[in-house]
């Protein structure tokens, strides 16, 4: 097995998740997906082809079946999560998640007791940042998200279009290294849909973060820079289905480049 | 960090779910108050019941029935028993009368009256706390004997014995006076308290003896009593009633006492207490049920936000504190309001019984140690509940933030 990569944010090498149930057998297998900072890749497929579950592994909630290797790097340190998984060390995995990943989801999973502010100041408060620090750098988010004047309504006085901005803020107000979204424009008419993908993409470009975001649409993650990376389905040998994930190329060629 | 923050977070959305939350916690108050409210009558009526039994020495004496020869060492071994509170000696009733009259003065006929002598000593409950006599010469009334001689303390009086010896009738003269004189409640006959040594003087007296208390001279020299017909006996508590006179009854003494009537408050009380046991079982039954579902559908609502909190950082520990911290604010709103309720029931309560009580005595009325109590059953009670919810949030995976629903 090579050495780390530590200039990889994200190093995943034969990554399979299986799923047996009444409705069959489907295997997720990532064969190869390597994010580098500052990447912007949108994980395209129809329903049902995996996305959802790849999203699930990346953000440290869900353990692959087998692996043959699963690692992210953040702030230039390696961590096996495969190894983590194993061990079932799953407050390391909780400590990297809070700390390092950001999170937009399809509907906002916005915390209706909590006002916009707050919302968006939670995850700097979680990681222990003072009260005033935290609702500074919230303000300025929600103010370059043009949001400053609902800082103090709760989220269910917003639209859909507002939350998913409030979202976007909240995900990346603590500074993560890697930002997944999860469909963030499904439930969003085309005017909001765009208004709310131009912020994000901008603030990923003027943060050099790197995000992965699960979409159907190739030609709207296209439109706002983002590589897509196509997740297809195929009959396996099993009788069920495969999905597959391959993007990067190989660690041999990636390491003589 | 995270310990602030659940609190934090758990106050904000117990605010937020504020019908919910005040749902159940008007739930516990609707528990809490009746019962507490409920005992407290209970606890209250029975105890002034008890407290008026108590409060009549009567209820507590063992009469004996008849005569004995009693000697001293079942006075001794009454004496050693904790359960017994006072305990005197008493001579034959014939032996025991005594005629007092007011001390010569201007009248020319002074009231006068046979009074039956009765023996106290330090701690007679007759009493109520003050000696009946003093050494020198001092003697208590009964309301009845102070009537009929028209005196009061402070009075001063002769009293006289007499006995027939060899066909004479002899008259011996002590002076006394009156130290007290006993309400009618505590002794309605025409009585006079004395020291036992009047008592056993007067009985020896009659008997023919040379009793120096009298400055009598008899046919025989003057010998204490080494057996006593009878006593007067009372028993510590109202609870040590039966036992006491089993214990008499032991030594071969029939005794007559108030345990019908003590046996049938404390019956009252217990029955009164398995009926409270019964009602506090079915309304704790029904509470747990409904505020489980309710907790626990509360936790389901909000899932997706615990996992939310999850997949951001909150760990899980603080996921499981979630409901805990929020069923221990309705705990402890609960149990204050719910204490708050009750003693405004139960200032109404004693209000309204007000003049059917005697002074210091209430209706309803509870004890420090009920209320503490009470509040650890009511913690308890919306403690068993949270942990249920408490375990279905450690159930709470950070990836079902992720699943639209």
């Amino acid at each position: 097995m090579p050495s780390p990569r530590t200039d990889l944010l994200v190093d995943l090498t034969g990554v399979q998740r299986l799923r047996e149930s009444g409705d069959g057998r489907f295997l997720l297998d990532i064969r190869r997906l390597a994010i580098r900072p500052g990447d912007r890749l949108a994980l395209v497929g129809d329903s049902g082809v995996g996305k959802s579950t790849c999203l699930d592994m990346l953000s440290l909630t869900l353990a692959p079946t087998r692996w043959d290797r699963f690692d992210v790097s953040f702030d230039r340190a390696t961590h096996p999560i495969g190894e983590l998984w194993r061990r079932g060390e799953r407050s390391a995995l909780a400590a990297l998640r809070a700390r390092h990943i950001g999170y937009v989801l399809q509907t906002g999973g916005l915390l209706p007791f909590l006002s916009v502010l707050e919302n968006v100041a939670l995850p700097l408060r979680l990681l222990g940042e003072a009260p005033a620090e935290a609702r500074l750098e919230a303000e300025k988010l929600l103010a370059r998200l043009e949001m400053a004047g609902y800082a103090r309504r709760l989220p269910t006085d917003l639209s859909l279009g507002q939350r998913q901005r409030v979202a976007v803020a909240r995900a990346l107000v603590h500074r993560p290294e890697l930002v997944l979204a999860d469909e963030p424009t499904a439930s969003l008419d085309r005017r909001n849909s765009e208004s709310v993908m131009r912020l994000f993409a901008e603030l990923l470009e003027e943060q050099g973060r790197a995000a992965l975001w699960v979409t159907h649409s190739a030609e709207l993650a296209a439109a706002h820079g983002f590589t897509p990376i196509f997740c297809r389905v195929r009959p396996d040998e099993a009788g069920g289905s495969r999905s597959v994930i391959s993007h990067g190329i190989a660690d041999e060629d990636e390491g003589s480049a | 960090m995270a310990r602030p923050q659940v609190y934090r977070l758990a106050l904000a959305d117990l605010l937020h779910d504020r019908l919910v939350s005040f749902c159940q916690l008007a739930l516990l108050i609707a528990l809490f108050s009746p019962l507490l409210l409920l005992f407290s009558l209970k606890y209250g009526i029975v105890t002034a019941l008890l407290d008026d039994l108590s409060s009549d020495p009567e209820t507590l004496r063992l009469r004996a029935i008849g005569s004995y020869h009693l000697q001293e060492d079942f006075f001794a071994a009454l004496r050693a028993r904790p359960d017994v509170r006072f305990v005197i000696p008493e001579t034959r009733a014939i032996a025991a009368q005594i005629y007092l009259s007011r001390e010569p003065g201007v009248e020319a006929a002074p009231p006068a009256a046979d009074v039956q002598m009765i023996a106290t000593g330090p701690g007679d409950p007759l009493g109520e706390g003050k000696p009946l006599t003093d050494a020198d010469g001092g003697i208590s009334l009964s309301a009845a004997a102070a009537r009929v001689l028209g005196v009061a303390p402070g009075a001063h009086l002769l009293g006289r014995i007499e006995r027939s010896r060899a066909g004479q009738t002899e008259v011996a003269s002590i002076p006394l006076h009156v130290v007290s004189v006993l309400p009618e409640r505590l002794h309605a006959l025409v009585s006079a308290f004395v020291d036992l040594p009047l008592l056993v003087a007067a009985e020896r007296y009659r008997d023919g003896f040379a009793v120096p208390l009298l400055k009598a001279p008899g046919d025989r020299p003057w010998e204490e009593i080494k057996e006593f017909a009878s006593f007067r006996l009372y028993a510590a508590k109202l609870q040590d009633v039966a036992g006491l006179a089993a214990f008499v009854r032991g030594r071969g003494v029939e005794v007559t006492t108030a345990a019908d009537q003590i046996e049938s408050v404390l019956s009252l009380d217990r029955n009164l207490s398995l009926l409270f046991a019964a009602i506090v079982a079915l309304s704790a039954l029904g509470f747990l049920g409904a505020i489980t579902a309710s907790m626990v559908s509360s936790v389901e609502r909000k899932r997706r936000s615990m996992a939310v909190l999850s997949l951001i950082g909150l760990p899980r520990g603080a996921i499981v504190a979630f409901p805990l911290v929020q069923a221990g604010v309705i705990a402890l709103l609960g149990v204050i309001t719910g204490m708050l309720v009750a003693f405004a029931g139960m200032a109404a309560i004693n209000h309204y019984f007000l003049s059917m009580m005697r002074e210091g005595q209430l209706a309803a009325r509870l004890r420090p140690e009920h209320l503490a109590v009470a509040a650890l059953g009511a913690i308890l009670l919306v403690g068993l509940p949270a942990m249920v919810a408490a375990w279905r949030a450690s159930r709470v995976e950070p990836s079902e933030a992720l699943r639209e629903i």
